[in-house]
């Protein structure tokens, strides 16, 4: 067992070994190790706390280990139905993140174009006048905030409150606009309300699993060990459904690649198959869904202040079917380059009666300047065939970040929401305001800018302050140069909470140092409707604050004490309980903070001491009113098939930029990379970004393993080494890029062109040139 | 001084091969599993450089069909 005098590196190797034996554990249950070789484990005598995982959306419950103040080891927690004690190498690694040689610990302001330390309160107070001032000379809608899917519920709970009821504007936004807006726009449009109605327990029932451009072995392992257990263990089929050829490819048990973008024109030729052959459950259908057309020929927001109204109207069956005519498998592969046996396949996959199907995606979906369409269409082909809403059928969208439901699409951190409802609602406006103890008058009843606008916006001048907190825009926003030089510009003034310096750092004229997870309380709500909570479990360095008590400081020096009258001892408990006030009805209704202190977790709406894990059946959720399926986000309770066509992307290749250039993720970092490059195992594990291309064309072009690579698109240039072979293979044609790495800075290369409904960017797809450097 | 944990999936039907490969090298400790086929190996060696020269070399062993990485620590 532990103890304080024995031999680190013998604890350490004890570590990894209870790691391992934690993972074969719940990724084969029953599975054994001869007792001598793990009699010792696990390590004993630290104090372990339950958290939710620092990282991804999956929103693995992970027990800390706590010696001296420090946090110093991470397993996974085995009472967490999330995760079943199984951690990926992320979240194995989480606490090293908090102790990078050049973490922030001192607030930092610019003068002179050099970086002098103050004290927070000074720091605070200059943030606070600087507001102030730019409030008075340029108004209201001068001053902003952008946070993140990583800021904690009470984060985004003080922000909106703050700057949407106390400030009023509604200037808010996170950056789950670049990851999730595409995903609320599907589920507003089909159901009238946000997030999924199904869980992950969806993955122990299902008999097929479609992977619609979702590398879930690398974005959401833990997840996809799960379902490669089920695929041992009960035969059950994954398909994966993609752009490249991918680790989660290599693993499922048939891998079908589709051209960018036409993954429409797949979904649609699918639901021709079932309804061709009968397959669609007519009852479902007729009992509980709506068919409707929207406008086309959309746009893709490329011009600053696009504007983009739906026009919704109803249609039949029979032209649906009419509309669908056009996407009869064999038309579909030649714009997609499926097979029409393959399309035939998935199509039986999803038409058969007796199969249970479950479809995940993520960024692949969202991420596409029609990603309220795509998601539509992926909810058509559950509603058709009646496979939604009951364990194991179950159209699954995934999130990336640890709270981008929790905070942003629950609290509402965006420009249109608040967290009951919509700002153009007077009765919502009302309901926020009487909650908050302001005047109704003070929130503004129209929506400012989305994201990309919001930079925009920067770079116009229309915004004066921007206070960015917890996300990384200097890497992130696509076509990045142009928002780095607007917020150089004069007359900008920029505040940045985080924890390591970054690219965005670099920007700030005040860098305020951020108590990071475990380091402050805070709760988390992850991709199935689970809230976590976490307690303070160690000191944070230096200065470091949470970002809940940054605002807070900074809204009371503005006079609204009133509004935060929180005590520093119980600020989270107080401001969790006001938020409940908004969700207390039977859709939504959110665990009593105590249930969430003693459990790994609660899903929502939780209804007389009960959690919901299926929503809109009568069977699971207590919300519904009627027998059966009650989409109550739609007044007469019935989900929307939409009518949506395949267009094209705004930028295809062409002689000059002739490859396709998609971006993502990588398992080892993080996002930005800012924590995990902080990480040393990790960062050793891919300690640069690189491009993958086909070896086919990489001969053409006469460019070996480790080359660097000239990448050009019409917005920058970039260099980079390339990878052949490596974990991923893009078809000839295309190159893949990860975005971790700030110093290859994939988004000088991106276009800031978004779906027109959600204003969500597209980072999977541009034109850009291939040339050995 | 790096150590690692792995989980080690062996081509079909060489999982003893794969145990007696493993457990030549001095660096790695090997915990095969009772009852599934997949084999826990810690490694441990001196220094970075150390590390990659053993990570080729297990690369090469032909009855590993995937190693798959779990944690991860330096001593140092
Ligand atoms: S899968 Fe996501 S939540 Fe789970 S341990 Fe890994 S990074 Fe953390």
């Amino acid at each position: 067992m532990y103890k304080q005098t024995e031999d680190r590196r013998s604890f350490l190797k004890k570590m990894a070994i209870l790691s391992a034996v934690t993972t074969a554990t719940a990724m084969f249950p029953g599975i054994l190790f001869a007792e001598e070789q793990t009699k010792n484990l696990p390590v004993g005598d630290l104090e372990w706390k339950k958290a939710p995982c620092r990282f991804c959306g999956v929103g693995c419950g992970v027990k800390v280990g706590i010696e001296n103040g420090k946090a110093v080891a991470v397993k996974g927690d085995p009472n967490s139905t999330v995760n079943k004690g199984l951690c990926c190498v992320k979240g194995y690694h989480a606490v090293i993140s908090m102790y990078g040689k050049d973490r922030l610990t001192k607030p930092l302001v610019k003068k002179n174009g050099k970086y002098v330390e103050t004290s927070m309160k000074e720091a605070l107070d200059l943030v606070a006048s600087k507001l102030k001032e730019t409030r008075e000379q340029h108004g209201n809608d001068s001053v902003s905030i952008y946070g993140s899917g990583q800021w904690t519920i009470p984060d985004g709970y003080v922000a909106s409150k703050f700057f949407k009821g106390c400030l009023s504007t509604n200037n808010v936004e996170a950056n789950a606009r670049l990851c999730m807006a595409g995903a609320v726009g599907g589920f507003l449009t089909t159901f009238g309300i946000d997030e999924p109605m199904g869980c992950y327990e969806d993955i122990d029932h299902a008999d097929v699993f479609v992977l619609w451009g979702n590398n879930m072995a690398e974005m959401h392992p833990v997840l996809f060990s799960r379902l490669l257990d089920q695929k041992y263990k009960r035969k059950a089929v994954i398909i994966d459904f993609a752009t490249r050829t991918t680790r989660t490819s290599v693993a499922a048990n048939k891998s079908i690649l589709f051209k960018p973008q036409t993954d429409l024109a797949v979904a649609n030729a699918i639901c021709h198959e079932i309804l061709r052959n009968g397959w669609e459950n007519k009852e479902f259908v007729s009992k509980y869904c709506n068919l409707s057309k929207g406008k086309t020929n959309i746009g893709y927001g490329l011009e600053d202040k696009f504007k983009f109204k739906e026009e919704a109207s109803a249609i039949n069956l029979d032209e649906f079917k009419k509309f669908l005519e056009d996407y009869t498998p064999e038309k579909v592969e030649k714009i997609s380059g499926v097979s029409a046996k393959d399309i035939k396949y998935m199509a039986s996959l999803y038409g058969d009666p007796n199969k249970k199907v479950t479809s995940f995606w993520c960024m692949g979906m969202n991420q596409h300047t029609r990603a309220t369409w795509i998601n539509n269409l992926v909810y058509n082909i559950h509603l058709l065939t009646g496979k939604i809403s009951t364990p194991g059928n179950s159209p699954f969208s995934l999130t990336g970040q640890p709270s981008a439901c929790g905070t942003v699409r629950e609290v509402g951190t965006l420009t249109n929401r608040l967290p009951y409802g919509v700002v153009m609602n007077p009765k919502h406006r009302e309901k926020a305001a009487k909650i908050w103890n302001v005047p109704v008058s003070n929130i503004p009843p129209k929506p400012t800018y989305h994201t990309v606008e919001m930079f925009r916006a920067l770079d116009r001048g229309d915004i004066k302050f921007m206070w960015i907190q917890v996300t990384n825009p200097m890497v992130t926003l696509p076509n990045v140069n142009r928002y780095t030089d607007a917020a150089k510009k004069e007359g900008r003034f920029i505040v940045v909470s985080d924890i390591y310096p970054t690219p965005t750092t670099d920007i700030a004229d005040v860098i305020l140092p951020s108590a990071m997870w475990v380091e402050r309380e805070g709760l988390f709500g992850n991709s199935e409707r689970r809230t976590q909570y976490f307690e303070q479990m160690v000191n944070p360095p230096g200065e470091c604050m949470s970002d809940t008590w940054q605002l807070i400081e900074v809204a009371r020096r503005l006079g609204f004490q009133e509004q935060f009258p929180y005590k520093e001892e119980t600020h989270i408990e107080e401001i969790y309980n006001e938020y409940r006030q908004f969700h207390n009805n039977k859709k939504h209704n959110m665990a009593p903070l105590e249930v969430l202190k003693e459990e790994a977790g609660m899903q929502w709406p939780y209804v007389d001491g009960k959690p919901t894990q299926w929503r809109f059946n009568a069977k699971y959720d207590p919300a519904c009113t009627k027998e059966g399926f009650d989409f109550y986000g739609k007044p007469d309770g019935k989900a929307i098939i939409w009518q949506r066509p395949y267009e094209a992307p705004p930028e295809v290749p062409t002689e000059e930029f002739p490859f396709w250039l998609n971006t993502g993720r990588v398992l080892e970092h993080w996002h930005t990379g800012s924590m995990t490059r902080r990480i040393p195992v990790l960062n050793r594990a891919v300690p640069h970004a690189y491009v993958e291309l086909n070896p086919v064309d990489a001969k053409r072009l006469g460019i070996s393993d480790g080359d660097m690579v000239l990448l050009t698109s019409k917005r920058g240039k970039l260099k980079m080494p390339a990878l052949i072979n490596g974990r991923g293979l893009p078809p000839v044609g295309q190159v893949f890029t990860p975005f971790f790495d700030e110093n290859m800075l994939v988004n000088k290369l991106t276009l800031d062109a978004y779906d027109p409904i959600s204003k969500q960017p597209d980072y999977k797809k541009c034109a850009v040139r291939v040339e050995k450097a | 001084m790096p150590i690692k944990s792995y989980i080690a999936y062996p081509s079909e039907g060489k999982r003893q091969e794969l145990i007696e490969a493993l457990k030549e090298f001095e660096e790695c400790e090997v915990i095969p599993s009772e009852n599934h086929k997949i084999i826990i190996v810690v490694t441990e060696t001196d220094s970075k450089e150390e590390e990659k020269v053993m990570e080729a070399k297990l690369k090469e062993v032909n009855s590993l069909m995937m190693l798959s990485m779990v944690a991860g620590f330096d001593t140092n």
